[in-house]
């Protein structure tokens, strides 16, 4: 027994030593990291003011190299003051929670080999008291308490919860508008897609150099392919800088830039390899957007279809996965009832497709794979016999599909090369032009079903010239813009009605406008051609011209490699 | 020196909070120029090897029962603080919280609504097997193998007492907690017991600012009062209570014949010792009335919770994000900072329209299961409403089953027991 108790006694003598050279341990590590903490040594570089200093002045001048090494300099020697401090908080931290807790455990050590007797302590009653309060039974009443104090919080919390979220589902549902977009150019080359204007009145004769008949004129940031849109006092352009995708919304008035928004995707674009235009590719950005009044629609050569509203904030992106066409897509965007329509004509097996996509919420309605290699054409979609085909062109065929269920109608084989030609209609004829070497102009009548090419084409001509754009046509006329040849044909018949020689090459689309043919040019001149194919003037732009240009309101928009013009009378 | 002992103590954790903001999270941008430094690959840390996570399971059995043993059988308070020492370096330190019984319920209620959900058979082993064993032994589970409240036991250095009332209120919070618990991880919100555990951060030795504050503040209560997130919030003790009330085993405070000595009255820690009551006949209430009463608190609560469900639906971080983004999409583009989420959200290319019709998925969601919580609190208040009302004739000191955690602290304060100690078997320990 006194074994037992002299043992006890030196355990209880053992932890308590124990205990108290651990707390006092605990007691120092906690000491200092008050003190530490206390003097303010827990710098974040995020709000480092030498560094915020620095970091402004080099966005002044950003090409002082000193400047550069300085910030560096600094920048490193704060994060290793950070990483160092935060290390030893680290270790502190530790240092403090084992010790404690050891200083605790043998605390409670102490208190096994401790002998101690039962009491009757004081402040039980503070447990048990039952007292009466104002007659009732103290449990009841703070049950009773407790109760109505959760239904007032229930209550309290109902009532916050009577507010609504700021969208009610009911609200959200987009009220179909009906927008009036025959005056707007607001998609690749007119609202039809045919670069046809019908009315308003257009200059023929302009100067860049005296600013005769400029209404403005605006430096592009960035080179690319596409074209200008217009709805209302809204011009979109699309363009691409290191690898930032951007849609841009210019005011057609002045020029003056409303937004320009960088485009949010979910992949890396460092993974995607496309020829710049320099290179001899089509760029990032060469397909043109196209609107619906509301929205805004921009397709990228990294095969990312974005939505932007009119505030310039996306609504949505759809990735249609990486493709193996590294010269660039071109084929723009349609719109089509409530949905966008889009031609992936990529190369490489099975990724040719047509999708066509919910406008509101970019969901696919129906997707349709093309037998087709990469193309870079846009479609078109026409009406006959009361019925819409969506005319498209590709590798080797023509096919039509139905614009509202994807379904393939027909095809006809009559295109060879690498196609970068969109199909146009006049005068119940398609006209499909191939690319090579030498030109093959197929008219062909809609209609059928399967393979149709015995069928359906009722004239072809071939002309020694190279065409990659698109023709246009009134339904009597149809102007071709070749390499080194504008040529003016019967759409009937296909009888070559007249020729124009130039000493230039034509990427960007002829327009017709009034009976009067505009035909930028990659020399930099705007061709103004006569419906009875006299070249009317020649108008001297600054660089090349690739994309289409926009004609609304009188005003006409061309988009050179370097600037934007609108021209007209003021 | 005994009481400036633990005022040294007490000290120690004071100056330590005042110092641990310094563990909030940091974050800071990498260099805004190329460095040589190669930013180190995410690695996701391999799921832990199955023989361990049934040995896990083996030992948290093992220990259940051990501390069964070591309460019921052997009444022995070291060994029990022995035990759950042990179980706080393992299921705590060692094992870092995670995954506990505790939290293992929204795993199931999740799973239950969610298929994609993937709920390993040993959770719900390691939820069900504290249940099971709270049916034949009482809450062993709390009082040996749950490094929650062996953090706490260890902890409590000064006790201040809590009226019983107080303590019966208070103790219903539980059962909120539990219910909004379940709410949120059924409609896969958030799982509000993990991200509030006070004392995972302390495991871990590390933590987001906020579970660090909520730490600290536990840590400060457990001085003070004993097991306090055991008696007044965790959502699991809120179910182990009434399986532990038909519990076959209870423990006793005494080993014998209880002599009201009332020496054992005040050493329960969390008030959980019943005192000796001859309470005088009530006449009967009028049941009807009480059934009425009853019932229309439920509906009430229905109703209520039918509202409340809307506003914790604003806490699901869809409808958060529908929230910014419909602000974003309606405001002015260069005013709104978008956050992180937000921006990836875009990024993912997501229509924000099908968002919104998610999120008024969601919200109805929160409205029908907030409909059930309300019901729930109601039915718990009720209970225990009828519970205070009732006072049953007792003439012993006994423990309260559905709140004595098997802490066989009270032991030591029994005379019998003592003797018993004593006389007994000489080879025991002498407590
Ligand atoms: S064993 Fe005794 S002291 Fe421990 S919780 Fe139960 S009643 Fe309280």
């Amino acid at each position: 027994m006194m074994d037992q108790e002299n043992r006890n006694n030196i355990l209880r003598l053992f932890f308590k030593q124990v205990a108290v050279a651990a707390a006092i341990v605990a007691i120092l590590a906690a000491l200092t990291l008050t003190v530490y903490y206390l003097s303010g040594q827990q710098g974040n570089i995020q709000d480092s003011p030498v560094l915020t200093a620095l970091k402004a002045k080099l966005e002044k001048y950003p090409d002082n190299e000193k400047l550069l090494f300085e910030f560096r300099d600094q920048d490193l020697k704060e994060r290793t003051a950070f990483f160092r401090k935060s290390s030893f908080l680290d270790y502190g931290k530790n240092i403090f929670i084992v010790f404690f807790l050891l200083a605790l455990a043998a605390f409670r050590l102490k208190g096994v080999f401790t002998e101690r007797l039962p009491e009757v302590k004081k402040g039980s009653e503070t447990v048990y008291k039952t007292g009466e309060l104002a007659g009732a039974n103290i449990y009841m009443v703070s049950s009773g308490l407790t109760a109505v104090i959760i239904l007032g919080l229930l209550g309290t919390f109902a009532i916050w919860g009577f507010q609504k979220l700021p969208f009610e589902p009911a609200e959200t549902e987009i009220k179909e508008k009906v927008i009036d977009l025959s005056s707007a150019w607001n998609g690749f080359r007119g609202p039809a897609g045919t670069g046809l204007v019908k009315d308003g009145n257009y200059v023929k004769e302009w100067d860049i150099k005296t600013g005769k008949n400029i209404i403005w004129q605006i430096a592009l940031p960035v080179k690319s392919y596409s074209s200008p849109v217009v709805y209302k006092d809204n011009l979109f352009l699309t363009g691409s800088e290191a690898k930032v995708l951007k849609v841009s919304c210019y005011d057609a008035k002045n020029g003056s830039l409303k937004w320009s928004s960088s485009v949010m995707v979910p992949v890396k674009l460092d993974d995607v390899e496309i020829m710049s235009e320099d290179a001899g590719g089509a760029g990032y950005a060469a397909p043109t957007t196209v609107t619906d009044g509301e929205l805004v629609f921009a397709f990228f050569a990294t095969d990312h279809l974005v939505c932007f509203d009119y505030a310039g904030k996306q609504r949505w992106v759809k990735y249609f996965g990486k493709s193996e066409n590294t010269y660039g897509l071109s084929s723009s965007p349609l719109l089509w009832k409530k949905n966008i329509i889009l031609q992936l004509d990529r190369g490489g097996e099975g990724l040719s497709k047509l999708v066509s996509l919910d406008r509101k919420t970019g969901q696919i309605t129906w997707e349709t794979k093309r037998p087709v290699g990469a193309s870079w054409g846009t479609p078109a979609i026409i009406e006959y016999k009361g019925k819409n085909e969506l005319i498209t062109t590709g590798e080797e065929q023509v096919i039509s599909y139905d614009p509202d269920t994807g379904k393939e109608l027909w095809r006809v084989k009559c295109l060879t090369g690498e196609i970068s030609t969109s199909p146009v209609y006049g005068d119940g004829k398609i006209i499909a032009i191939d690319v090579g070497s030498v030109s093959t102009v197929s008219a062909i009548i809609p209609g059928g079903a399967g393979d149709v090419t015995k069928t359906n084409i009722v004239w072809s001509m071939q002309e020694e010239n190279q065409a990659i754009n698109t023709p246009v046509t009134d339904g009597k006329l149809l102007v071709v813009a070749m390499n080194s040849l504008v040529v003016g044909q019967d759409i009937k018949t296909g009888k070559v009605l007249w020729k124009i020689s130039l000493e230039d090459d034509f990427w960007a689309s002829p327009s017709l406008v009034n009976g009067t043919i505009y035909v930028p040019s990659q020399k930099g001149k705007v061709y103004i051609v006569s419906y009875e194919g006299k070249l009317l003037g020649t108008m001297d732009m600054d660089s090349k011209c690739s994309a289409s240009p926009a004609f609304v309101d009188g005003k006409i928009f061309i988009r050179s490699e370097k600037n934007l013009f609108c021209i007209g009378t003021r | 020196m005994k009481v400036n002992y633990k005022r040294v103590l007490i000290g120690a954790i004071f100056l330590y909070l005042v110092a641990s903001p310094v563990f909030g999270e940091y974050k800071f941008p990498p260099p805004e120029f190329d460095t040589n430094y190669l930013v180190p690959v995410m690695r996701t840390v391999p799921a832990r090897a199955d023989w361990l996570v049934y040995l896990d399971i083996f030992i948290l059995i093992e220990v259940i029962l051990l501390s069964a043993w070591a309460s019921l059988k052997r009444r022995s308070r070291n060994i029990v603080m022995l035990i759950s020492m042990f179980s706080l370096l393992y299921f705590g330190f060692y094992k870092e919280g995670c995954i506990c019984p505790i939290g293992a319920v929204q795993d199931i209620v999740l799973s239950l609504t969610n298929p994609n959900y993937y709920l390993p058979f040993t959770a719900v082993l390691i939820f069900i097997i504290p249940l099971v064993a709270s049916l034949f032994i009482g809450r062993a589970y709390c009082g040996g193998a749950c490094p929650h409240g062996a953090l706490q036991d260890l902890l409590l250095l000064k006790e201040i007492k809590i009226p019983r009332w107080l303590d019966r209120s208070l103790s219903m919070l539980a059962y909120i907690y539990l219910g909004l618990a379940v709410l949120f991880a059924l409609t896969d919100s958030v799982f509000l017991i993990c991200k509030y555990d006070p004392f995972v951060p302390i495991f871990r030795l590390t933590g987001p600012f906020y579970m660090l504050l909520n730490g600290g503040f536990f840590v400060l209560l457990s001085l003070f009062i004993g097991r306090p997130y055991c008696r007044f919030l965790c959502p699991y003790g809120a179910l182990l209570k009434p399986l532990a009330l038909v519990s076959r085993e209870k423990v006793t405070i005494t080993p014998d014949k209880c002599i009201v000595c009332k020496l054992c009255e005040d050493s329960c820690p969390f008030g959980a010792i019943n005192k000796p009551d001859k309470p005088e006949r009530r006449k009967a209430k009028n049941r009807l009335v009480v059934l009425g009463l009853f019932i229309s608190g439920l509906i009430a609560g229905g109703v209520l919770g039918n509202y409340t469900g809307a506003l914790l639906a604003t806490y699901n971080r869809d409808v958060k994000l529908a929230v910014e983004i419909y602000a974003y999409s309606e405001g002015e583009p260069e005013k709104i900072i978008l956050s992180d989420y937000a921006k990836e959200y875009i990024r993912t290319g997501e229509s924000s329209l099908l968002l919104y019709e998610k999120v008024a998925g969601v919200k109805n969601k929160f409205k029908t299961g907030g409909i059930y919580l309300g019901v729930w609190i109601m039915f718990v208040m009720g209970l225990q409403f009828l519970y205070a009302a009732r006072k049953p004739k007792r003439d012993i000191y006994e423990p309260d089953s559905a709140r004595c955690m098997s802490c066989a602290r009270c032991f030591r304060d029994c005379p019998i027991e003592r003797q018993e100690k004593s006389t007994g078997d000489g080879s025991r320990k002498q407590e």
